[in-house]
């Protein structure tokens, strides 16, 4: 039974990092760098959903979460992002760039919400679906719908001949894309605005789960950059995929061993996977540094 | 030699003979070469964690101080304490460049600390600087007798852990309990104690799990512990503040209705609002502050606290500090009464010149700098600690 119940928790958690996984590598795709002010994004909205559902019902939250998400990613876009791609930088200094954002944007909110969690009142989703041997929770009921709700709206987007095929040109090839005439920067406005929306579940079910935390966007930024390379670093749904994979086999296992191995085991699999399939699960090229 | 460079000399000679006497005389913060009682402001370091993981607890800690200071400073003593903050992060290498601008930039004789990995880490710079260094709230047994420039005046949580063993194991009668501690010294010192003493006792640990400080969620761990729930008489925390509030949280959510028992650090705002109802029945132990006591120093205490944050219970943390600036003061009046200079080898002189009252409990360091704050039984109900009788 505690394999089992691992297993279950091990999903839940899976299926809350997931959406952030693949709104990281949509972005990282189509961007082509990496965007660890993603994890700002993240405590942002965290902190703006809070404020939401503080003050109105939990479905009203629940209705605008992605949109704050989708406004603070493309707010960062707006602000520091665009500036830095007309000057043509490369992906180096989009990283630094990035960094430094999340840096600002991070201590910005502890200096304005301080470092107390930040939960809101009410109590949501605090029941048991199941209980017995192995316990589900409404939490973890509304994890696995996040997760998979987001995976299918963002398969679906990707399928559409309109926005979905552009994009899915520029994930394959951005320069290719552009000469066969995708306009790129409204590609990047969408994606960054699409890939920011996707925090916005997984910030809301954190925030009335443990409380809106400055701290919290490093380890969602990190295992959301594990997930997207295990995917295929262009690959959303690979993404997906990776972060259940990431999920489950740093949970189950514990079964037999201590907790302290359970990060041990995530950044093991990375590992295993950049030695063995450096493509991930459905990437096909291997990206050369460029400086 | 030509008369210009006896001239050279001369002018080299004079400023070498004014200038310490110079220094000295305008010296009015942290040092002063003929006595104490000429200085009107005393200067205090506070190398505390206020960011980070543990930035909620630094800021209780100041908190704490500047209460002190601002009580003190209003008593008309004929000199004000002023505060010199800076942060560690709980990192020790910030707290070394945190403490070397406080020693060094600020000259401050006195540094408030905390954190055990911190404290560690600038031991050897208060050592060398001659700087005395004031624990009032790492509980780590491996602080004890650890450099004769450390004075520690809290509980360790040795003690705690004795404390709640005996309190399980002769009052509840417990002989089962699971722990999950914390993954570095605060938790790791008090679990190998604790496993220790509980074996002696007679009881047994039916699991023990371990977990990251700052864990964004502990559902492995709840699951070992619910795994074992039904042969577990009382789950025992050692952690603190988020990580306590995540774990009493997830449990409660997973059904685990074991009671709970935890360290002082459990109890914290950020526990109660992570929590919330879920933290109602916690029992955790406590520095022994009797803030119900008539004494001067907890009346000034009682109504300063309420006058800036109403009726919500003082954290550990906050009292312990302001607990600590109560000695200061006190060691700056033994300064001045002595006619000794304010520095570090003075304040150590008078630390162990005798006791001293702090808030509702005397604080007198023995040969290893510790005092013994007596360790109390606490219960969460509604949200505010109250204490265990019986």
């Amino acid at each position: 039974m505690l394999l089992l119940q691992l297993l279950v928790n091990g999903l839940a958690t899976a299926s809350l990092a997931a959406p952030t996984a693949m709104g990281f590598a949509l972005i990282l795709g189509v961007h082509r760098f990496w965007h660890l002010a993603h994890g700002a994004v993240f405590v942002w909205t965290c902190y703006l959903t809070y404020l939401v559902v503080s003050a109105a019902p939990f479905w009203v939250g629940a209705a605008l979460a992605p949109i704050i998400g989708a406004a603070v990613g493309l707010a960062v876009d707006t602000v520091v992002y665009r500036a830095l791609r007309a000057r043509r930088t490369s992906g180096l200094v989009m990283l630094v760039g990035s960094l430094g954002v999340y840096i600002a944007a991070t201590n910005t909110a502890a200096a304005i919400f301080g470092f107390d969690p930040r939960v809101p009142r009410g109590g949501f989703l605090n029941g048991r679906v199941v209980s017995g041997s192995v316990t589900v929770t409404q939490l973890q009921v509304a994890m696995a719908v996040a997760g998979v709700v987001s995976l299918a709206a963002v398969v679906g987007l990707l399928a559409t001949r309109g926005v979905g095929l552009q994009t899915r040109a520029v994930l394959a090839d951005p320069e290719m894309a552009a000469i066969v005439g995708v306009r790129l920067p409204r590609i990047q406005l969408i994606s960054m605005g699409v890939g920011s929306a996707l925090l916005g579940w997984p910030a809301l079910l954190t925030t009335v789960d443990t409380g809106a935390d400055p701290t919290s966007g490093l380890n969602v930024v990190l295992i959301a950059a594990i997930a997207a390379i295990i995917g295929g670093m262009t690959s959303v749904t690979g993404a997906y995929l990776g972060a259940l994979l990431v999920g489950v086999a740093s949970t189950v296992p514990l079964a037999y061993i201590s907790p302290a191995w359970q990060q041990v085991i995530a950044f093991a699999i990375l590992i295993i996977f950049m030695l063995v399939r450096p493509t991930g699960f459905f990437g096909n090229v291997i990206w050369k540094a460029r400086v | 030699m030509r008369a210009h460079g006896w001239k050279t000399v001369g002018v080299i000679g004079a400023l070498a003979i004014v200038g310490p006497i110079t220094t000295a005389c305008t010296s009015t913060a942290s040092t002063a070469g003929a006595g104490s009682a000429s200085i009107t402001n005393y200067h205090v370091g506070a190398n505390l964690c206020l960011s980070g993981a543990a930035g909620t607890l630094g800021q209780q800690m100041l908190d704490g101080m500047q209460l002190a200071a601002t009580t003190i400073n209003s008593a008309n003593h004929g000199y004000k304490i002023t505060i010199d903050a800076d942060d560690s992060a709980a990192d020790p290498q910030k707290g070394v460049t945190a403490f070397t601008d406080l020693t060094q930039n600020k000259k401050d004789p006195l540094v408030f600390t905390c954190g055990t990995t911190v404290i560690q880490a600038t031991l050897p710079l208060a050592q060398r600087d001659k700087v005395m260094m004031l624990n009032t709230s790492a509980g780590g047994p491996n602080l004890i007798g650890s450099s004769p420039w450390l004075y520690n005046d809290f509980i360790n949580t040795e003690l705690e852990a004795k404390t709640m063993a005996d309190y399980m194991y002769n009052t509840l009668n417990y002989r089962r309990v699971a722990v999950n501690y914390r993954s570095d010294a605060y938790g790791l010192t008090t679990f190998n104690y604790f496993k220790s003493y509980w074996a002696q006792l007679g009881g047994t640990i039916t699991v023990s799990v371990v977990h990251d400080i700052n864990s964004p969620n502990q559902d492995t761990q709840i699951a070992k512990i619910r795994s074992v729930a039904s042969r577990t008489d009382a789950i025992y925390l050692m952690t603190a503040d988020k990580d306590a509030g995540t774990f009493i949280k997830g449990a409660r959510q997973q059904g685990i209705t074991t009671p709970i028992v935890g360290l002082g650090g459990v109890f914290s705002p950020a526990m109660l609002s992570i929590a919330g109802p879920a933290a109602n029945g916690i029992i955790y132990t406590s520095p022994s502050y009797n803030l119900t006591g008539n004494s001067p120093e907890v009346a000034a205490f009682s109504n300063a606290y309420a006058a800036k944050y109403g009726s919500t219970s003082p954290n550990t943390y906050l009292v312990s500090y302001y607990d600590g600036m109560l000695l200061v003061n006190d060691l700056i009046q033994y300064l001045r009464a002595h006619k000794l200079p304010y520095d570090g080898s003075s304040l150590r002189q008078a630390a162990s010149a005798g006791s001293y009252t702090g808030l509702g409990h005397t604080i007198q360091f023995d040969a290893r700098n510790t005092t013994t704050v007596p360790v109390i039984l606490n219960k969460v109900v509604n949200g505010k600690a109250t204490p265990v009788t019986g």
